[in-house]
């Protein structure tokens, strides 16, 4: 066992002084969650609200009106735009999303003829889907005020006997407009955990996906010097000498364990102190999910060490997996946006349950018992890797 | 040039000996690609999972002539229209409700309180909420529900304005027959309620941009969006197995054997640049046509598509050689190259598709040559022709040029 | 005029604190001759040879190679010379017939020409059978050979060899001496970088000692050994207290120098042996020692080295 800390302590030292080490370990990862962070807009975090290019070819007061109630959602941040520069500035994505107000459209909307307005949007655009639903809602309001005040004046005229004119409508609108400031039915939402944000991004995605991500590139120094200490024969001289595989193997989990742990207890804290996210609710949860996250890593690391004989071949491997443990656990992207089965085969990864375990104690106020089985599945997958790992250990 | 292209075919032949280089230029992207496509439909359209969806219809009474509020919001969370969205199954209190979004088994539960419909028609104002109780980890499923239940909202909200507006209104009118006035009143909701469930007024259609220089608009499907981001995020790597060759013959000291023939230096680095490009040049290619076949991407047409090909092959390789540049040894170039591509990857979108870049993230991906690839590619899947290319290439081949130029001077103050 | 002069070279690398690598050499290799720079590790020779193949530009001095300068002509330098450097510097993942047709087309071959060439340099080294195989699965003896093949397609005029025999076993050693020789009957002029005084011995028309960066003899054997004159060596093994028995010998009346003891072992050089040896067994006898070995040997280059330095040249 002696041996095995003596290597621990060897790995720990190379590691302090490779200064790429640190760039895997800390200074990506930080870079990525605080970039992703502002890159993928979460539901508070969007107080400025999203861009949406308004085309008004009509310039009618009943346009004018929509407009102003566009303008009135926190959800849009309404820009005035020439037709012609919409589907430019929408397919540059400098707006979420682009809409036209046709001509005609006042005097189809007084006649109560059906109207269309056009959204321009990119498909792949999450903030395109959420002004579209914001649009939509606006255009609701709208609908039902005009239809309210519409039906109202045409009952009132039948009964007193006169006839549906623009006054009358007119004096309706207002009289539902006022019933509309304080409705009856109103729908609030909330949640058991301490977040209520609308969306799930920003940093309470980026900063958990970044722990997740990055731990497979904290364990590329480790195990990219084992590729090479089994190149130059070093192992090999471990092994003549006396050293037990497993006293090696240990060893260099060990480290790579300690690595990433103090990796992700950094991001924690970033994550917890910068960006306002709640890791401490439960502490022995989060332990418990750390040190099953970096054990992951370690045994991935050491899989890919034992298998690939060249530096090159490790660094592409332990690269690819980590994108691919990124993109099908959750990391980048909340799995609920992806299509039907995708999340229930991403759960056969750990990457899908570690991410499930973090948003449970940040968001939903897991304890240590509900993240039990998530690291059950996590554990499996040690297992697993690690018996291969050590199946395929050779010291040359 | 014979001796620079001896360089060249030898380097290129090295790369394609290599399963690593081969993995990281074409199977990572392909698989990647793949996932992603999967992730978010193998189709034309994005689609994803039906939120399982909790209802608790706690309201009891309908008014004379009104249907159930209650029973209105439950079948709007039922109906067809969004029977793709959401799984909608019944509970019988709140408390079972919530449970079940606790416990998992539900992303939402709707919460419908106890005389919603008393609230609408009764005389006096009164109030009525609505409660979407929705696990804080999702937002999709709740945010669909949300909606249904807004919508079914400002329907019966707006059935209670016309009829309150009308009394008013009738009154304003001169009526006085309160039992005329009421069923002015009761009418003008009645009316309502049916009409907020017709085709509304106004509608909103969507479409995707069209750009400069295309006739109509054009859908690309998701797999060939996703897999441009990929393809160009994995040429950089690809760039880098062949640049760092000037280092790995550095070490083994054939580089330095080399420079004793009578081959000059310039030529020399011209072949490894060579190499580089032809290379990445071909994994592009074949990144495009396994798009093509395998995922059914249309690119687009092929002139603007050949000009991009060589424009981010020529970017890729610049990139390549650029970061290796800086590095000593051939495993300092592999972790600054990864560290930088990754960089350059997040800040021009190859990951997560286009978000809106306004503000400061719009100027930042203007400074990265792949963004400016990114926004060439998405313009050429979307129909554009010579013309929406223009500016994007232009950038992106003066930015090739000043990398190569770096890389020169670096590779030159080394090797000198 | 020599086929390869020098004139009072110097390199120093990361001046003021860092090393003189090659400190005012000058020497002359004549036409057809194999010339061998010997001395121990870090003495300069590689540096030589480096600036020599114009790998290196010297802070001072001057070096030809043919008549062309080797700062100003690099160019015409590289078309006489073929480099076999230190290591083996080919590539692995290539076969032995590429990487050779490879180097045939840096030195400006090509077509049939190359072609032909390539077969008889496979032939010359004894590796025609395995040209299809790809060096990695080379032996180390092997890819030596194929390291010296790479240096010959071009026909050259000048041929420098550094240390191409480390770390190989005795026979394919022997084989590449053997080469050397052959070709420098052929006319090849060879220059030849070694620490193993047998080498230079047994190979050399002239040999230059370095130490230190400086050229500190230069002659044929015979001049070199004159210059410890009839001396003899005698090696000595000690069952203890060796190096407190050197000390004590250092000042001994007859003894000309002594290396330093390494696991017992010495040697030193005196010009009469008859007389220094009871004295030797004498004050072994005095410190409680014993000599377990002793055996006489006629002057050596290694002796040279010692009576040069006061070092042997292993040291």
């Amino acid at each position: 066992m002696r041996r095995t800390w003596h290597i621990v302590g060897k790995e720990l030292l190379q590691n302090l002084r490779d200064p790429l080490a640190l760039l895997f370990t800390i200074v990506m990862p930080l870079v990525f969650t605080v970039f992703l962070g502002f890159l993928i807009p979460g539901g508070d975090e969007n107080e400025g609200g999203l861009p949406l290019a308004v085309a008004d070819s009509d310039g009618s007061p009943a346009a004018i009106r929509l407009i102003e109630a566009l303008e009135a959602t926190p959800l849009l941040e309404v820009k005035a735009m020439a037709p012609a520069e919409i589907d430019e500035a929408v397919q540059d994505q400098k707006v979420a999303a682009g809409l036209l107000i046709p001509e005609g459209y006042s005097a189809a909307v007084g006649a109560g003829r059906q109207v269309t307005l056009t959204f321009v949007r990119v498909q792949t655009s999450s903030g395109a889907q959420s002004a579209w639903q914001a649009v939509e809602s606006v255009l609701l309001g709208s609908n039902m005020v005009t239809l309210a005040a519409q039906t109202a004046a045409e009952q009132v005229a039948v009964a007193s006997e006169r006839a549906v004119d623009d006054d009358l409508i007119g004096a309706a609108r207002s009289l539902v407009e006022v019933q509309f400031a304080d409705p009856t039915v109103e729908v609030t939402t909330t949640s058991g955990g301490a977040s209520v944000a609308a969306r799930v991004g920003g940093f309470e995605q980026s900063s958990k996906g970044s722990i997740v991500y990055w731990v497979l590139f904290g364990v590329m120094s480790v195990g990219g010097t084992m590729v090479l200490e089994r190149q130059r024969g070093l192992l090999r001289r471990l092994n003549v000498i006396g050293v037990r595989a497993r006293e090696i193997i240990g060893g260099k989990m060990i480290t790579m364990i300690i690595v990433t742990f103090v990796q992700q207890l950094l991001l924690v804290l970033v994550g917890h102190f910068a960006f306002g996210i709640d890791y401490f609710g439960s502490p022995a949860a989060l332990i418990l999910i750390m040190v099953s996250l970096s054990v992951m890593a370690a045994a991935f690391g050491l899989l890919i060490a034992s298998v690939f004989r060249t530096e090159g071949g490790f660094v592409a491997t332990n690269v690819i997996t980590a994108l691919l443990l990124g993109a099908l656990g959750g990391a980048w992207f909340p799995l609920e946006i992806t299509s039907p089965g995708f999340s229930k085969v991403a759960h056969v990864l750990p990457s899908a349950w570690l991410m499930d375990s973090l948003h449970g104690i940040t968001l939903k106020g897991w304890g240590i018992l509900d993240v039990l089985g998530p690291m059950g599945v996590v554990w499996i997958w040690i297992v697993v890797l690690f018996a291969v790992a050590v199946w395929r250990y050779r010291p040359d | 040039m014979m001796r620079a292209l001896s360089i060249a075919w030898k380097d290129t032949v090295h790369v394609y000996r290599d399963f690593a280089g081969l993995a990281m230029m074409f199977i990572a992207p392909l698989v990647l690609a793949a996932v992603l496509g999967a992730a978010f439909g193998s189709g034309d359209n994005f689609s994803i999972a039906a939120a399982k969806t909790v209802v608790v219809d706690q309201d009891g009474g309908a008014g004379a002539g009104m249907p159930a509020a209650g029973a209105a919001l439950v079948a709007a969370l039922q109906s067809p229209d969004v029977g793709d969205l959401l799984t909608v199954t019944e509970t019988d209190s709140p408390e079972a409700a919530r449970e079940a979004v606790d416990s998992g088994d539900a992303a939402v539960a709707v919460i419908i309180p106890p005389g919603l419909s008393g609230a609408l028609t009764g005389a006096a104002p009164a109030k009525a909420e609505i409660e979407i109780y929705k696990d804080p980890a999702l937002t999709v499923g709740p945010s669909i529900a949300e909606a249904v239940a807004q919508s079914v909202a400002q329907s019966l909200n707006g059935s209670r304005a016309a009829a309150t507006a009308a009394a008013q209104l009738a009154v304003s009118q001169g009526l006085t027959d309160q039992a005329q006035i009421a069923d002015v009143a009761a009418k003008t909701a009645a009316v309502v309620a049916l009409e907020a469930r017709a085709d509304a007024q106004i509608t909103l259609e969507q479409r995707n941009p069209v750009v400069a220089g295309a006739e109509k608009e054009k859908r690309p499907n998701v797999a060939s969006q996703v897999l441009v981001g990929m393809m160009l995020f994995f040429m950089l790597f690809g760039a880098s197995v062949p640049a760092r060759s000037v280092l790995d013959e550095h070490r083994n000291g054939t580089l330095s054997r080399l420079f004793t023939t009578p081959t000059r230096r310039g030529v020399i680095l011209g072949g490894k640049f060579i190499a580089v490009f032809v290379v990445v040049l071909v994994q592009a290619i074949i990144l495009i046509l396994a798009g093509w076949l395998l995922f059914k991407a249309d690119w687009g047409e092929p002139g603007p598509v050949t000009v991009l090909l060589v424009c981010s092959a020529l970017v890729a390789a610049s990139l390549g050689l650029v970061t290796v540049s800086f590095a000593k040894t051939p495993g300092q170039a592999g972790a600054v190259s990864s560290a930088i591509f990754v960089f350059l990857g997040l800040v021009s979108g190859n990951f997560t598709g286009t978000i809106v870049t306004s503000g400061p993230f719009a100027t930042i991906r203007r400074v990265s040559p792949i963004g400016w690839l990114m926004e060439g590619w998405s313009k050429v899947l979307y129909g554009g022709s010579w013309a929406s290319i223009a500016l994007p290439v232009l950038v992106t081949l003066g930015f090739a040029v000043v990398l190569f130029a770096v890389s020169v001077f670096f590779f030159r103050k080394r090797y000198a | 005029m020599g086929a390869i002069e020098v004139e009072r070279l110097r390199k120093h690398f990361d001046p003021p604190k860092g090393p003189v690598a090659v400190a005012d050499v000058s020497f002359q290799i004549e036409e057809g001759e194999i010339f061998s720079l010997l001395g121990p590790n870090g003495a300069g020779k590689t540096t030589t040879i480096s600036i020599l193949s114009c790998l290196l530009k010297p802070d001072s001095g001057e070096a030809r190679v043919g008549g062309f300068s080797v700062t100003r002509e690099p160019e015409k330098v590289k078309a006489l010379i073929g480099v076999v450097p230190q290591d083996i510097a080919l590539y692995d993942d290539m076969t032995g017939r590429e990487n050779l047709l490879f180097w045939g087309r840096m030195y400006g071959m090509s077509g049939s020409t190359l072609g032909k060439r390539v077969d008889e340099v496979l032939e010359l080294i004894g590796l025609l059978d395995r040209q299809k195989d790809r060096l990695g699965k080379y032996s180390g003896g092997m890819k030596r050979r194929v390291n010296i093949g790479a240096a010959l397609l071009h026909n050259p005029r000048f041929l420098y060899l550094d240390e191409p025999t480390v770390g190989i076993d005795p026979q394919s050693r022997r084989s590449i001496l053997d080469k050397v020789k052959d070709l420098n009957a052929a006319g090849v002029t060879i220059l030849y970088t070694t620490h193993y005084m047998e080498e230079a011995q047994e190979l050399s028309h002239r040999i230059g000692i370095m130490d230190q960066g400086a050229l500190i003899a230069l002659g044929t054997q015979d001049d070199l050994v004159r210059l410890v004159g009839e001396r003899t060596r005698i090696d000595l093994a000690l069952d203890r207290d060796a190096e407190i028995l050197a000390g004590q010998w250092r000042d001994l009346p007859g003894v000309s120098s002594i290396s330093n003891p390494e696991d017992g072992r010495l040697f030193l050089s005196t010009d009469d042996a008859n007389t220094l040896m009871p004295r030797l067994f004498e004050s072994a006898r005095a410190a409680g020692a014993r000599i377990t070995e002793i055996s006489l040997a006629e002057p050596n280059l290694e002796m040279v080295f010692l009576h040069l330095t006061g070092r042997a040249l292993r040291d």
